[in-house]
């Protein structure tokens, strides 16, 4: 409930787009200087595939959580590569948990050996 | 209790930062206040318009957009509990959920109504369903019987009475490999306190700018 409850509740913004498009993404992270996203792997794997994509288009984005289905390490080594300002969080847990269990942190991901592929901490 | 209700946190901050504009759906910009303002009228709508008790449940079918936010809002507010609909639901899930909520209300949008409409009209006997509430473009030639804008300007913008952190205010159905979805309570403690463990980890400063662009039927994140 972060993108709903928690940025409303701390007084900062909101930016939509109705339904995941790679270029209109891009567009509006860049145009609108979105900081804080979620996306599931499949949705960044597209987005970073994509022919106007550019890191430097991203360089507002500091925040970028991920979740839902297991993360492709080439993917993960693309955003740690390309993207190095971005602070990469793993959500995962179940609706019945509403819904957040356990965050796999920057940190995490930036350790050496299999800490990168926990689903969670 | 009252403490860990969103209201605590949310009506503060439309106070504090009333002059911010802070919400950007393409052509729709709404200062803080202005976003308050229009949920608490819809929330004020929901009860004396809709008719809907604090423990109803109201179902909603859209693509991202400050509509739905304000859906949110208003239930957490204590208008309704939200109950949101996959967007890739098939009738029979469909009848399922908004049979198994009792939900009296559903809101839609141009993209869904008629899908939605369609299916709930086969087993409109079955359901508890009254109002189908319109999102977006009134003029859109689909099936509804009220009008999102004309439903809130109807509203006065009053804060309703404080729910308390018991009170069940998401039925979210999680989908199942072993048949039809089952509905999840979540009530205002169990979501303050996951928006606050969250905010430990990732932080929460006020400058920052956050993209829907998961579908918002799917909130927790």
């Amino acid at each position: 409930m972060t993108g709903v409850l928690g940025i409303p509740a701390t007084g900062a913004s909101s930016v939509f787009i109705p339904i995941f498009d790679a270029g209109g993404v891009l567009d509006l992270i860049e145009g609108s200087a979105v900081s804080q996203t979620v996306m599931v792997p499949v949705m960044i794997r597209a987005m970073m595939n994509h022919p106007d994509y550019r890191p430097e288009r991203l360089a507002s984005l500091e925040v970028l959580t991920y979740g839902a289905s297991p993360m492709p390490e080439s993917v993960l080594t693309r955003i740690v590569q390309e993207l190095p300002w971005v602070v990469l969080s793993q959500g995962y847990g179940m609706t019945e948990s509403s819904a957040v269990l356990t965050i796999l942190t920057d940190d995490d991901h930036r350790r050496s050996g299999d800490r990168q592929r926990s689903a969670g901490r | 209790m009252k403490e860990l209700v969103y209201s605590r946190v949310f009506l503060p901050a439309l106070e504090h930062h009333a002059d911010k504009v802070a919400f950007f759906d393409r052509g729709y910009e709404n200062t803080m206040a202005g976003h308050g303002e229009r949920v608490l009228r819809l929330a004020d709508a929901m009860r004396h318009e809709l008719g809907l008790e604090p423990t109803d449940r109201f179902a909603v079918m859209a693509l991202n957009s400050h509509e739905f936010l304000e859906l949110y809002h208003a239930g957490f507010l204590g208008a309704g509990i939200v109950t949101p609909l996959n967007l890739r639901l098939a009738g029979a899930e469909l009848q399922h959920i908004v049979r198994d909520s009792g939900a009296r209300v559903v809101f839609v949008d141009a993209m869904f109504a008629a899908h939605l409409v369609d299916a709930l009209g086969e087993v409109k006997d079955e359901l508890d369903l009254e109002h189908v509430v319109l999102i977006g473009d009134p003029g859109a030639d689909v099936p509804h019987d009220l009008a999102y804008e004309d439903l809130l300007a109807a509203g006065r913008p009053v804060v309703p009475p404080e729910p308390e952190e018991e009170d069940p205010v998401v039925l979210m159905y999680t989908g199942g490999t072993t048949g039809l979805p089952k509905g999840v309570v979540l009530d205002q403690r169990s979501e303050m306190l996951n928006l606050y463990h969250a905010g430990m980890v990732l932080g929460l400063p006020e400058n920052r700018v956050y993209l829907h662009q998961t579908p918002m039927f799917h909130a927790p994140r």
